[in-house]
């Protein structure tokens, strides 16, 4: 469980009340007694299963040190990005800042889930714990997360597509353009299924789809519009949650969704806001809400809107949905042959940078201050880059992935930082030169270039 | 003669005689305006050893020869006299309409002398002298003051500058006000408070003649165009307060009286939350194509302003993470007139002090790290001097002396003058600039800080380098001081010294070089240095406070890093080296010909 939830909520923001109740401290003696257990279980069971021993036992150091130091839940998150530069030699630093990474994961974990508390709590049990007894799942989010198997979803919940829509500006189905000569709904059903236990396809009664590893339900009444649509995807829903998506939109972010489905513990829908516009149809819904739907359909209101007034709301906001998607491509949808054309165009840019990308890149996170952070409407993002990436090569990505940077943080030439601003790496070094490397953990702050007062 | 009226002023404010006298175009040209022109009337006009509120403290007034001319940033002008803070050169800058106003009364500076028997305000109105009756205005804010007047004289034209309650008070930091602005630091307010003279108000059409008006409107135009680029982007559109994030995220953040070098909930306080959450306008000086002010809104609903020194000294300083608080502070520190950076440090002493038992009225009084009501209790307490007000009144320096003990390790100033937000420890090129400048722990005297943060020396490390690029940076700012020139323009020049002396022969029809430009802020530096000599200064006065060299920086990017004395030492000598003065700190005499300081 814990391999996965990392590599999808590792940017997790926290709410600052669930912050009072937990001390850093006693998050880190959890993890420090799981640890031990592990540690335990691995002499048993006589093979390593476990991180290496070096790692280990950086971790262990970062959880003792942590345990000492007691800072405070405001001031963890500080600590832990500190931490490599106080406590690790040079040659170290790329691990212990990785571990750092980790622990932050951990800790923020520690907060959003319930699951993962009891879980650490009752000392992080492994899916090979044959003489411990398997515990109760409480009815949540997460499925079975004490057998994190890579094949299995990650989400108790259901993914519903809405296809129903008359595509009448594009001229044909939606649905259906290609994308790398697939149909544009197989697309997102292979992606939300290796996120949800179950996939709900809601179709226009008449309307043709091709083969899909999905329940097909179709509109009782055609073109009722999205409230209509997800009332019939969240009625032919099993589960309790249903995140709900549009069918015309190519870059949906596993992030960002599984941010969105995190949180819906203590909600009835979780929504983006972006660009000053609630997107119901890129949002999570608890099922409990079809009656509300029921009766805005009977009365012919056919916003999801009016429902958010009704139940408990979890409005996400911007800047928070840019860390995990700092250009909004989530929302980014299809309704003309040229909003297609240009979605292909991006699609083909963001699939050869990945297949840039290998298991040696270099992965680091830009922190943005001042200007930057008001332009970006955020304060970091992380970026992978290719070995051997310079200066330059962040800033051309940061370039691309925040357009609005561009001509007044970053050159029109996209390589390096206007005057007015400067980088400084680490919170040390103020670096001038854009063909200086970049390593993996470093933290390039962007801010300006004037420290007068 | 040309951007200069060659006229002074004088004032006795004791018998009430005025007269005025010719202003030698030698002087000025060997000193320029402003602070350069200030510093050259104070050594000549104030009695050796003179207390600070004595009648004979000379309090000055100078304009500059820029002013005037629609140069961007150039509405300046200068206030000089003896600190009652730190017993050395009281040297500051208020800027706007008061700065044009001054001008046009036809003279290049104002020295006040004397006191007055009662409570008076001075009114000059082109160069007419009246010394009016000012009881009615006791106690009334500079903004009151300055309605008052206006109201009085039955003119909108006039420009006041005018002292608070804590001026009337004699609080050692007290300012000089004018249009929401301050001459801030020094305690000049509270010299102006020891003459009785409430406010001084001019009016004027008295413009000074400019030597190539086509060559400078042309400059102007270029400045103009280069003011709004890319290099003052933040200034223009989010403020000085976008200080605090980054510094908090360097580690140099001082925060609890400097026990600490980051602030745990900075986020809250920081310019982009600010911005976000409560920013109410922009605001700007006259004639500045900048306009970095920045206004908030408060809890009651009015407008204030915040920079990022008085966010740190009423922020993370006291420990307060509540921006209403810090809003309340600074609009109080406005209302009474005070410099919001040594109240800051005067109650973050007196936290530390009450915390650790050597001072119980300060828990009394409320006066605990991140505890609002007492800080907004004790401006007012300081302003009149009440209870621990009359403490506090007098700077950490002398209440630490008062007190005793340990407090005196805990008192955060150099020469009396309380620390601005930069950590010295994990900035150290700026803990040299903040140890030797003759203002005491200042910020504006020196750039000092940008060597830190522009790459090309380590922040963390002391090194011998430091002592010529504090001497060239003390230089650049008396210059910039004395023309003058807002330093947030300062990134605006490609080569400062070839453009400004152009600039300024342009205005004053001088055959001015750039050469001839940075001697004249060695020239002006050094006398400062001179009057501090004479005033009593000794080599040990040019240190930092004995935390900064004991502990090593607490927290944040850095924690660790010491600055020690021997450290500290040697780049003092760099310094004393790269100025030519002998190793105690002393001027020479090769430096006083060189500079043509003889006599």
């Amino acid at each position: 469980m814990a391999q996965r939830a990392y590599c999808l909520l590792k940017t997790m923001p926290i709410a600052k009340d669930s912050l009072q109740s937990l001390r850093p401290a006693d998050v880190c003696k959890a993890l420090l007694a799981a640890l031990d257990a592990a540690d335990g279980r691995r002499r048993k069971r006589k093979r390593d299963q476990t991180p290496d021993s070096i790692g280990l036992s950086i971790k262990r150091e970062l959880l003792e040190n942590a345990v000492r130091d007691d800072p405070s839940p405001e001031a963890f998150d500080e600590w832990l990005l500190n931490y490599p530069t106080t406590h690790a030699e040079p040659e170290s630093s790329g691990a212990v800042s990785a571990m750092a990474r980790a622990v932050l994961e951990e800790w923020r974990l520690a907060h959003s889930l319930e699951d993962f508390r009891v879980w650490l709590e009752r000392g992080a049990p492994s899916d090979d714990a044959k003489d411990e007894k398997p515990r109760d799942q409480p009815g949540g989010v997460w499925k079975d997360e004490l057998n994190p198997s890579s094949d299995q979803p990650l989400f108790n919940a259901t993914a519903v597509v809405l296809t129903g829509g008359k595509s009448s500006r594009m001229g044909r189905p939606k649905a259906l353009l290609l994308f790398d000569g697939e149909p544009l709904i197989v697309h997102l059903v292979r992606a939300l299924k290796r996120m949800f236990a179950e996939t709900v396809i809601v179709a226009a009664p008449d309307q043709e789809l091709p083969d899909l590893p999905a329940t097909l339900v179709r509109d009782e009444v055609a073109y009722q519009g999205p409230v209509g649509g997800i009332y019939y995807g969240l009625k032919a829903a099993s589960g309790e949650f249903c995140f709900v998506t549009s069918c015309d939109v190519p870059f949906l972010n596993p992030a960002l969704i599984s941010y969105l489905t995190s949180q819906i513990s203590h909600y009835d829908v979780v929504v983006p806001f972006w660009e000053n516009r609630f997107q119901p149809l890129h949002a999570v819904y608890r099922t409990t809400v079809l009656p509300l739907l029921k009766g805005q359909l009977d009365r012919g209101e056919l916003r999801p809107i009016y429902l958010f007034d009704k139940i408990q709301t979890c409005k996400v906001d911007e800047d928070v949905i840019r860390r995990f998607d700092p250009e909004g491509l989530s929302f980014l949808n299809m309704n003309t042959p040229d909003d297609y054309q240009r979605a292909l165009q991006r699609w083909s840019e963001l699939h050869s940078a990945a297949s840039r990308m290998d298991d040696e890149s270099v992965s680091c996170t830009v922190e943005l201050f001042g200007m930057a952070r008001m332009l970006a409407k955020t304060k970091m993002v992380d970026l992978s880059l290719p070995q051997q990436a310079t200066l330059s090569d962040v800033f051309s990505e940061l370039a691309e992935k925040l357009p609005t940077l561009v001509g007044r943080v970053i050159t029109p030439e996209k390589n390096q930082l206007v005057s007015g601003c400067a980088c400084n790496v680490n919170g040390l070094d103020f670096v001038r030169n854009p063909t200086a490397k970049v390593k993996t953990g470093d933290r390039i702050l962007i801010l300006s270039a004037d420290a007068g007062g | 003669m040309y951007g200069f009226h060659g006229r002074l002023l004088q004032i006795d404010l004791t018998n009430g005689h005025t007269s005025s006298s010719e202003l030698e175009e030698s002087r000025v040209r060997a000193f320029l305006g402003g602070l350069g022109l200030g510093t050259s009337l104070l050594y000549d006009y104030a009695p050796t050893g003179v207390e600070p509120f004595s009648p004979d403290n000379p309090l000055i007034l100078t304009s500059a020869p820029l002013v005037g001319t629609g140069l961007t940033t150039t509405a300046k002008f200068g206030v000089v006299t003896k600190s009652p803070l730190t017993g050395f050169i009281g040297d500051s800058l208020s800027s706007s309409h008061f700065a044009l106003e001054l001008k046009r009364t036809g003279f290049d500076g104002i020295v006040i002398t004397g006191r007055a028997p009662s409570l008076v305000y001075i009114f000059i109105s082109n160069q007419t002298v009246e010394i009016r009756e000012a009881e009615h205005l006791r106690g009334k804010s500079p903004r009151e003051t300055e309605a008052a007047i206006k109201a009085e004289l039955d003119s909108p034209a006039i420009r006041v500058a005018a002292i608070g309650a804590a001026g009337e008070n004699r609080v050692r930091f007290a300012t000089i006000s004018n249009e929401g602005r301050h001459a801030g630091r020094g305690g000049v307010g509270a010299v102006m408070g020891s003459k009785n003279l409430k406010a001084v108000a001019v009016c004027g059409d008295r413009d000074a003649r400019v030597f190539d008006p086509d060559r400078v409107n042309a400059i102007a135009s270029s400045l103009r165009h280069r003011s709004l680029s890319s290099l003052t982007d933040k200034y223009r559109n989010i403020g000085t307060v976008a200080n605090l994030a980054v510094f908090n995220r360097l580690g140099v953040l001082p925060a609890h009286n400097f026990q600490q070098s980051t602030f745990a909930d900075s986020d809250a306080l920081s310019g982009e939350t600010l911005s976000e959450t409560s920013f109410a306008r922009r605001h700007g000086c006259a004639s500045c194509s900048i306009r970095c002010e920045r206004l908030f809104k408060s809890l009651n609903g009015e407008e204030q302003r915040l920079e990022y020194e008085t966010l740190f000294a009423l922020g993370p300083l006291c420990g307060i993470k509540d921006p209403d608080t810090v809003l309340e502070a600074a609009r109080l520190c406005d209302l009474y007139g005070v410099d919001t950076i040594s109240t800051g440090g005067t109650l973050a002493w007196a936290m530390e002090c009450g915390e650790k038992g050597l001072l119980p009225e300060a828990e009394k009084f409320g006066l605990c790290f991140g505890r609002p009501e007492g800080v907004i209790a004790a401006i007012p307490a300081i302003a009149t001097r009440t209870g621990l007000g009359a403490l506090l009144a007098e700077g950490s320096k002398r209440a630490a002396l008062e007190l005793g003990g340990d407090s005196l390790d805990w008192a955060m100033h150099v020469k009396g003058l309380e620390l601005p937000g930069y950590e010295p420890r994990g900035l150290k090129t700026m803990a040299l600039g903040l140890a030797v400048s003759p203002r005491g722990a200042c910020h504006n005297r020196s750039g000092a800080y940008e060597a830190d943060f522009s790459g090309a020396v380590d922040r963390l490390r002391a090194d011998p380098s430091r002592g010529t690029l504090v001497a060239a940076s003390e230089d650049f700012a008396a210059v910039l001081d004395s023309m003058i020139i807002c330093k947030f323009l300062r990134k605006c020049f490609t080569d400062f010294y070839s453009e400004g002396a152009e600039l300024l022969s342009k205005v004053t029809g001088w055959d001015c070089t750039g050469n001839e430009l940075r001697r004249i802020g060695q020239r002006i530096h050094t006398l400062k240095k001179l009057f501090n000599i004479r005033e009593g200064w000794r080599t040990e006065d040019d240190w930092l406070p004995p935390r900064l060299l004991a502990d090593a920086l607490p927290t944040g990017v850095g924690r660790g890093t010491s600055l020690t004395p021997a450290e500290l030492n040697e780049m003092i000598q760099s310094y004393y080296q790269a100025r030519g003065w002998d190793n105690r700190g002393f001027v020479s005499a090769e430096n006083l010909q060189e500079l043509s300081l003889i006599g």
